[in-house]
């Protein structure tokens, strides 16, 4: 025998963890990483309507300041995502590669 | 009731809301808010009234909405909010919040903001705004309904963030949609009532050509926006006065023929020239009786069919 009594139980629950992993990834995933580029562009989309002053779009920033404590930590990194280089056509150009 | 006075730069705004409030204020308990960037209630109440609440009389009370103090005590709020997280940032919030408080529109938005506080308040019977010249009031007024649209848009996007972070990682809850939740719901308040039959925009004006044609155009633009105007308030009219030189009461009784045909049934009330400069609450109150005509501006009057066959055609 193999295993041992005692090792039967953690290794069906390993097993089936791998299994619900390689399900996850082959199956599942690429719904949740479309839904996590969505998440990304929506989450872009409303920090520029209500900072956008921050990267140079005038907004009437005045009334959504009301809602900087609730969102302080999350601005660095959209500041940095947004003054990063981006090759439009690039994008497109995978998207359309992707499609394929 | 809410009444909004507006009108020319220099044709007494301040003097006719100040009165009207002093008229109310014998029934009813009433606010005056002077929305002005340069607000003179003071020197018509002769004593000191300032951006906090002032108590005129027994039932009236007064406020100048000032944008610099409403700005610093939004920014200490803000500020003490932020300190209160204790967190680290790799960018200057301080900074910010001066940049955003002295950038373009800020100052208008504060106006706004002050405004609309005023607007719903709920614990006066009768609300009096002596707004700023026409222009700076439509824009007032207009604000209203591109922060409601904007609002909109806002919560929505939002809505659909949160909806994917649960999908992502389950239960997800936001104090941020909650917060912009009231901030939507105070904008749609602020419009709904700007739009309601108990809210009544007055223009003012003055027998003379400037004034009528800026009415007008005003007029026009509100309706634009569809807001509805009550009518409009003749002031520093000389007709009913004997003792004025006989040049401008002739000048005038040509623009009064001209205000009669344009504004017909929608002259609210005529204002004379004063035989003194109406100043302290016993001679506003005197000249409150006047602008009696006002308490029911709307009464027998349906809100849809008003004189619009008129109005349009300008």
């Amino acid at each position: 025998m193999l295993l041992r009594k005692d090792q039967i139980f953690p290794f069906l629950k390993r097993l089936w963890e791998n299994t619900q992993l390689f399900l996850h990834a082959s199956l599942a995933d690429q719904f949740y990483q479309h839904a996590r580029k969505d998440l990304a562009r929506k989450e872009d989309f409303f920090f520029i309507i209500c900072f956008g002053d921050m990267i140079g779009m005038p907004t009437p920033t005045y009334l959504t300041m009301r809602l900087l404590p609730f969102i302080l930590q999350d601005i660095p990194k959209w500041r940095q995502r947004m003054s990063r280089e981006r090759n439009r056509f690039w994008e497109a150009w995978e998207e359309f590669m992707r499609e394929l | 009731m809410r009444y909004l006075f507006g009108g020319k730069g220099g044709v007494g705004k301040t003097t006719i809301s100040a009165a009207y409030a002093a008229h109310r204020a014998t029934t009813a308990r009433t606010l005056l808010v002077s929305t002005d960037t340069s607000p003179s209630l003071s020197d018509i109440f002769e004593r000191e009234i300032g951006a906090e609440e002032t108590r005129v009389e027994e039932n009236l009370f007064a406020i100048e909405i000032n944008a610099a103090v409403a700005m610093e005590r939004y920014k200490k709020e803000l500020r003490a909010r932020i300190e209160a997280l204790n967190m680290d940032f790799d960018f200057d919030v301080k900074t910010y919040l001066e940049a955003m408080t002295l950038s373009p529109g800020a100052q208008e938005a504060a106006v706004f903001d002050e405004f609309s506080a005023h607007l719903l308040r709920e614990d006066f019977d009768c609300l009096v705004f002596d707004t700023a010249p026409a222009g700076e009031t439509l824009r007032l007024l207009a604000m209203s309904s591109l922060i409601q649209r904007w609002m909109g848009i806002i919560v929505r996007t939002r809505r659909e963030v949160v909806r994917l972070k649960e999908v992502l990682t389950g239960r997800f809850k936001d104090p941020l949609l909650q917060q912009l939740a009231e901030m939507k719901d105070k904008f749609d308040r602020v419009k709904r009532i700007l739009h309601a039959p108990t809210t009544h925009l007055i223009f003012v004006l003055n027998p003379e050509k400037l004034p009528i044609e800026e009415t007008h155009r005003a007029i026009a633009n509100l309706q634009r926006f569809k807001f509805h105007v009550e009518g409009v308030v003749v002031n520093r009219s000389v007709s009913t006065n004997a003792p004025i030189s006989n040049g401008l009461q002739a000048t005038q009784a040509r623009y009064l023929q001209r205000i009669r045909e344009e504004f017909g049934n929608r002259i609210l009330a005529e204002a004379p020239v004063w035989h003194d400069e109406p100043r302290g609450l016993q001679q506003l109150r005197a000249m409150g009786e006047i602008l009696s005509t006002l308490d029911h501006a709307s009464a027998g009057r349906t809100r849809k069919g008003f004189l619009r066959h008129k109005f349009d055609k300008i």
